[in-house]
């Protein structure tokens, strides 16, 4: 009986061992010449899109096939990175895989689970660097491997009322956070209770977007100071920032600010009031924040009469020609190991990725930046109100998206773990706690 | 001479017997064999790589598992914070929160005992939030215990504190429970069917003796269904400890992520809702760590084992069975 069990045992184990690595995919060429003749085909590609921005998107592919008659796309919506994982894994990838964000793009590269786009490019001639700006190009690759290519983008930037600015007889957006600070403290009011009736700024890193704020692009913060070394205990950038908000908030908001905004964020309905049109800054009692560049449309979308205008996010005192910059990064697009059709797939991706007219169809009907040099300069996109900040910002050479490491998004989750400890008053020595989300961090890198 | 051809017909038989009980196993190993394939397939096999992956280094993608000893049992015991806070969370719910929604629904099957007209009605009403689903549920809780939400408005015009639910850490597992109480259906069917089926005879012999009813049912009602309390607690439990679908809603619906950076915190309000299965969640799907996660699912494994073998050994100091049978 022993033996069975160990003989079990040990197939199992072989069977687990064998069943954990994969295969690969050599890069072929469609010829799309008009003389040339081609089989059917059908691209199964994968999308997080739902609703009716899948809609939107499906108009874009379907302008790919008229243009190559011969590929059929059948496209599927609501899928997320672990569905794409899964799907490598199981020999069952799509032909192209699109993610709404950057995050886990290096572990798609270093594992292997996405094909590298090099062979592809180089076989078409092409150099995607005249094509799309560097900072896109840094969080769609990593250490070298380009296995994706960003599909728009967002931008941050502020958002001001600008009759609450007249009223404060401000007359111009901050560019300093100091500058920041000095505003809100002019644009905050206060009901006779003692809550906030408009708030001038909430910088909680929970707030709608205030998060982008905290992760380095407005202060110069760097995340690593090596590879798989954190910087937050090293980098007195990170210091000054939570030391920066927690002043700002005593002294916009007084010595029980924290539990005013958090107050306050109730009134309006809680976090997902962002995403309604119960929001703060819609219904007029918000007079600046950092948002992207889709809020434009959402302002629209939910008939608010909000008289606003949009600039770059300020940047920390002393930091020179940073400002203007700031965070962006949206969807990137692969093709996943075991593509039964990386060809084909490939010219989908190129179309998606470089071609001036399906970017700027896309980014004009789903109200994101476009991600190539030509699109950027959409007539279009130019015209809409408010929108050319945020074209500006993703054109920042400066401008970019947080480092990209082989443990995804956890460093993001540990730091946000941090920052709710801290604004909550949790962390009585800050260079300790910067210390102990570092050493976090870094022993993450261990369980790889 | 009996006994010479008695010899070779007694194995003759035997043989024949041994052939037929052959035959019979086979046959029924055949009509079982979907299930044992499915069973070794997708319940054995995962089960034993898991195991050999908690003591490897695996990305759970393309890379080949490295073998790594004992590191992350190590690891998870000596260096991961988040490992003790999700598991104190953890605790939290199955010590405070399972025997509140016990109660619960003891309470409610008890009430649903007395009203003479529309007992129907009653049932169907209180068993309904049981087939909402679970994400809907944490969605419609988060907007009802909001700062503001409706529910602290009553709250308010009553002149009750009003506590901030999904942003006080001190009062976010409390709002868990709540939602777990409105959802207690199950249990209270399970209840309801065992408080009818008490003898009447018991009652009105106690009623006889002059038992208050408070006495009848410590005395009377308790130990007659408490097989069925046992069983919700070793469910309850099991439950307890697996906690995450409400939770992993709730936190990421009151933590207030950005559309395009991951900062958010997890179990916001303050780790306060980072229960055991969510960290295990985010260590294999996030951060690529399934052989860090499949260490702490065995770890799990082991608690509910023993937190479930521990209410056995108690249940025969205070489960009645009525027949004697266990």
């Amino acid at each position: 009986m022993k033996r069975t069990i160990i003989g079990v045992l040990g197939i199992a184990m072989l069977a687990v061992a064998c069943t954990a690595g994969g295969g690969s995919s050599a890069v072929s060429a469609v010829d799309t010449g008009s003389g040339a003749t081609h089989s059917p085909v059908t691209l199964n590609v994968w999308s997080f899109y739902s609703g009716h921005e899948f809609a939107q998107y499906q108009a874009v592919l379907s302008d790919f096939q008229a243009k190559y008659p011969w590929i059929s796309i059948k496209h599927t919506p609501g899928k997320s990175d672990t569905d794409y994982l899964r799907a490598v894994n199981s020999n069952t990838a799509p032909d192209l895989a699109i993610s709404p964000g950057p995050d886990n793009v290096a572990k798609f590269c270093s594992s292997g689970a996405y094909q590298d786009l090099n062979p592809f490019l180089q076989q078409d001639g092409m150099d995607v660097t005249t094509i799309i700006p560097p900072q896109a190009l840094r969080y769609t690759s990593y250490q070298g491997d380009q296995c994706t290519l960003p599909v728009l983008s967002d931008a941050y930037g502020i958002y001001y009322n600008k009759d609450m600015f007249a009223a404060a007889h401000i007359t111009s957006p901050p560019k300093t956070l100091s500058e920041l600070e000095t505003d809100a403290k002019k644009l905050t009011t206060f009901n006779p209770d003692g809550s906030i009736k408009v708030a001038g700024c909430d910088p909680l890193n929970g707030f709608y977007e205030s998060t982008a704020l905290y992760n380095g692009g407005y202060s110069q913060g760097q995340w690593y100071s090596a590879p798989q070394k954190s910087a937050f205990g090293t980098d007195p950038s990170w210091a000054k920032l939570l030391t920066w908000q927690k002043n700002f908030i005593t002294d916009v908001y007084g010595p029980d600010g924290y539990a005013k905004l958090r107050d306050y964020l109730s009134t309006l309905g809680g976090p997902n009031s962002e995403w309604s049109s119960s929001h703060g800054f819609e219904t007029g009692q918000l007079a600046m924040m950092m948002d992207g560049e889709w809020r434009t449309a959402f302002i629209t979308t939910d008939k608010s009469n909000v008289n606003y205008e949009t600039a770059p996010f300020p940047v920390m005192d002393g930091i020179t020609g940073l400002y203007g910059a700031g965070q962006i990064g949206g969807d990137v697009i692969g093709i996943p190991t075991g593509a039964p059709h990386p060809a084909e797939a490939w010219l989908l991706l190129k179309y998606l990725a470089t071609d001036t007219g399906a970017e700027e169809k896309l980014a004009e009907t789903l109200g994101n930046v476009p991600t190539t040099y030509e699109s950027l300069k959409d007539p279009k996109l130019l015209a809409t109100p408010h929108f050319k900040t945020f074209l500006d910002i993703f054109a920042n050479p400066k401008s970019g998206f947080k480092p990209l490491t082989v443990i995804g998004d956890t460093d993001s989750t540990l730091w946000g773990n941090f920052l709710s400890d801290w604004e909550a008053g949790k962390v009585p020595d800050l260079q300790q706690g910067l210390n102990g989300v570092a050493q976090q961090i870094d022993q993450q890198f261990q369980l790889g | 001479m009996a006994v010479v051809t008695g010899t070779p017909r007694a194995a003759e038989r035997e043989r024949l017997r041994r052939r037929r009980a052959r035959r019979k196993a086979l046959t029924v190993t055949a009509f079982m064999s979907p299930w044992i394939v499915g069973f070794l397939w997708f319940y054995i096999y995962p089960m034993f790589a898991s195991l050999f992956f908690s003591f490897t280094k695996y990305d759970g993608i393309r890379q080949t598992p490295q073998w790594a000893g004992l590191f992350n049992y190590k690891f998870m015991f000596t260096k991961d914070p988040f490992f003790w806070k999700s598991l104190g969370n953890t605790f939290w719910i199955v010590i405070i929160g399972v025997p509140l929604q016990i109660t619960f629904a003891l309470l409610v099957a008890w009430a649903l005992t007395r009203p003479r007209r529309g007992r129907g009605v009653y049932r169907t009403l209180y068993f309904v939030p049981t087939m909402v689903p679970a994400v809907a549920a944490a969605l419609a809780f988060l907007f009802l215990l909001n700062g503001h939400g409706p529910f602290n408005t009553i709250l308010h015009f009553f002149h009750i504190p009003t506590p901030d639910w999904w942003q006080d850490p001190a009062w976010s597992k409390p709002g868990l429970v709540l939602l777990g109480m409105w959802g207690v259906g199950e249990a209270m069917i399970i209840f309801l069917a065992a408080l009818l089926d008490v003898p009447q005879h018991l009652y009105e012999a106690a009623d006889i003796e002059g038992a208050t009813g408070r006495q009848k049912f410590r005395r009377i009602t308790i130990p007659m269904i408490s097989p069925v309390i046992f069983f919700s607690a070793v469910i309850g439990v099991i439950y307890g400890f697996q906690y995450f679908t409400e939770a992993y809603v709730i936190g990421a619906g009151s933590g207030g992520a950005g559309a395009n950076t991951a900062s958010s915190a997890l179990g916001s309000p303050n780790g306060s809702t980072l229960f055991y299965t969510i960290w295990l969640y985010q260590q294999a799907f996030e951060a690529f760590h399934f052989g860090y996660a499949s260490a702490m699912a065995w770890v799990l494994f082991v608690i509910v084992m023993a937190c479930t073998v521990a209410l056995i050994k108690t249940s025969n100091r205070w489960v009645f069975y009525q027949g004697g049978f266990r």
